[in-house]
């Protein structure tokens, strides 16, 4: 490892992973850090692995012949995994009704499910090919500091601490970015709900009566303490799909009283909750986890010589798509910077611009949808079974979610009203929460 | 603080979290430097599987 680079990128997810491409093409010279020792092993929690609804962040995706294809952007990656259509949201009560939404999608899906491990692994090798550019694993990136005329990275590795400068630094390593954190500017963020610890099994031989269905279980009484957002989505598993592999999610709010709850509610739930049957022979074959605080986004993402890609500058996620897209913007940019001394204006602006988090309404949309947990778990039963036989239809995506969501209750809103009016007044108000009362620190809605 | 490895997935998710760096990844798994730990237990309850501990009891 040299101590200067043209360019050093901190994570070697698919956001890091792009950016280093693009750059590296080229010609610059690129290092890649990752804490990791098998960067294309997966270990953590993430729901996002699908392609989700045309549009979000500007951009339109597909795959076809062993690449994943942006549209808009005009450009794809290597992908040689499978993909699983998910044909429709499956929202379950604590009482086991469902509310059905079907996909809108021209071939009637909600999104496509597809395995993050090939994707990283098909962009890492892609990547470790081009000449000029350093992939250094099990090296963790501590902060970075601008300098007079470009960026300081301080690493450390195998315990020793070791810093290398560069003309620009990428901060791609996640959702709490050490990076992001070390210029200090997750100060003028607000953090939002309480930190979130997440465990999820993947699993072979789920009897599950809802295939090709990303399942919510809704509602505090799938739990024994009453809290959490649990679902289950079906995934491409080591090229395989046939039969699928099930990775079941629970994310709960980490209260500091009650610690490492989160895979014992996980088990209890398969073996003695409501749809345990579905689970009776069943075989885990991984298990992941991951912790995140909630910011508002990084609304700038160029901090001096410093980019923030991925979920490095969202509020919850790009999304892999969005990890990809934004890599290869931010990579464009700063190969123009690198050439000419400017650039890097255009990926900031493109980030504001198409990053939906970054207009409040939309984070207020979106917490529409944490209005269920305010319901009884009877109230839910009594709702979704209000929406039986509806046709009501959407996508999977937290952007789109909560108002495809609010349209199938409120679809029934005089039948509420004259059997359960306490419930139609609460329904009502579902939305009006106002952006400032959804961006208090630390507040559970 | 300890970290027990047969719990750890290696998702990383205390490691960007703990206040003073002292955890690091060795062969994808969280180690804790007891050499820079303070012993706050801000570790304890980041992770939903339990897998930081105090030293000598191993309560979690």
């Amino acid at each position: 490892m040299q101590n200067r680079y043209d360019v050093v990128v901190v994570g070697a997810g698919p956001a890091g992973l792009m950016t280093a491409k693009i750059i590296g093409d080229s010609g610059a010279s690129v290092l890649v850090v990752d804490m990791k020792k098998e960067i294309s092993k997966i270990y953590r929690s993430c729901c996002s692995n699908l392609i989700i609804e045309s549009g979000t962040h500007q951009e339109t995706v597909s795959c076809r012949d062993g690449r994943m294809i942006f549209q808009e952007n005009g450009f794809s990656v290597p992908y040689s995994g499978k993909i699983i259509p998910l044909k429709s949201s499956v929202k379950l009560a604590p009482g086991g009704t469902p509310l059905t939404i079907s996909g809108k999608s021209p071939e009637g899906f909600v999104a496509l499910s597809f395995e993050k491990e090939m994707l990283v692994r098909d962009l890492y090798g892609e990547l470790a090919g081009v000449p000029g550019v350093e992939i250094k694993n099990e090296t963790q990136a501590l902060r970075a500091e601008n300098t007079a005329d470009g960026v300081r990275v301080t690493l450390r590795r195998n315990r020793e601490t070791v810093a290398v400068t560069a003309r620009v630094a990428v901060a791609a390593d996640g959702v709490n970015s050490k990076i992001v954190q070390s210029l200090g500017l997750n100060e003028t963020r607000r953090k939002f709900f309480a930190r979130f610890a997440v465990v999820s099994f993947l699993m072979e031989n789920v009897d599950c009566p809802y295939p090709e269905a990303w399942v919510t279980f809704v509602g505090r009484g799938h739990t024994r303490r009453q809290r959490g957002q649990l679902y289950m989505c079906p995934k491409p598993h080591h090229g395989q799909t046939d039969p699928p592999v099930y990775e079941l999610t629970l994310g709960m709010p980490v209260i500091a009283r009650d610690p490492c709850v989160v895979e014992a509610e996980l088990r209890h739930f398969i073996t003695q909750g409501r749809f345990a049957d579905w689970f009776r022979t069943m075989k885990i074959v991984d298990i992941r986890s991951a912790t995140l605080d909630f910011y508002t986004p990084l609304i700038d993402p160029v901090a001096g010589r410093v980019v923030a890609v991925g979920d490095a500058a969202a509020f919850i996620e790009t999304y892999i798509q969005g990890a990809i897209m934004y890599g290869y913007q931010a990579g464009n940019a700063i190969r123009n910077f690198l050439e000419t001394g400017k650039g890097l204006e255009a990926y900031a602006a493109s980030w504001k611009h198409s990053f939906e988090y970054n207009d409040p309404e939309e984070i207020k949309l979106a917490t529409q949808g944490f209005g269920l947990h305010v319901l009884s778990d009877d109230d839910l039963d009594y709702l979704f079974n209000l929406t039986a036989g509806d046709d009501n239809r959407g996508f999977v995506n937290e952007f789109s979610d909560p108002v495809t969501v609010r349209r199938a209750l409120m679809r029934n809103i005089e039948t509420v009203r004259s059997e359960r009016p306490e419930l139609a007044a609460t329904l009502m108000k579902f939305g009006e929460v106002s952006v400032g009362e959804a961006l208090q620190s630390g507040n559970e809605p | 603080m300890k970290i027990a490895t047969e719990k750890c997935s290696g998702c990383g998710g205390c490691v960007n979290l703990c206040p003073v760096a002292a955890i690091f990844f060795r062969d994808d798994r969280a180690v804790i430097d007891a050499a820079i730990c303070t012993e706050c237990g801000s570790c304890i309850p980041i992770c939903g599987r339990g897998a930081p501990h105090e030293q000598e009891t191993g309560k979690c």
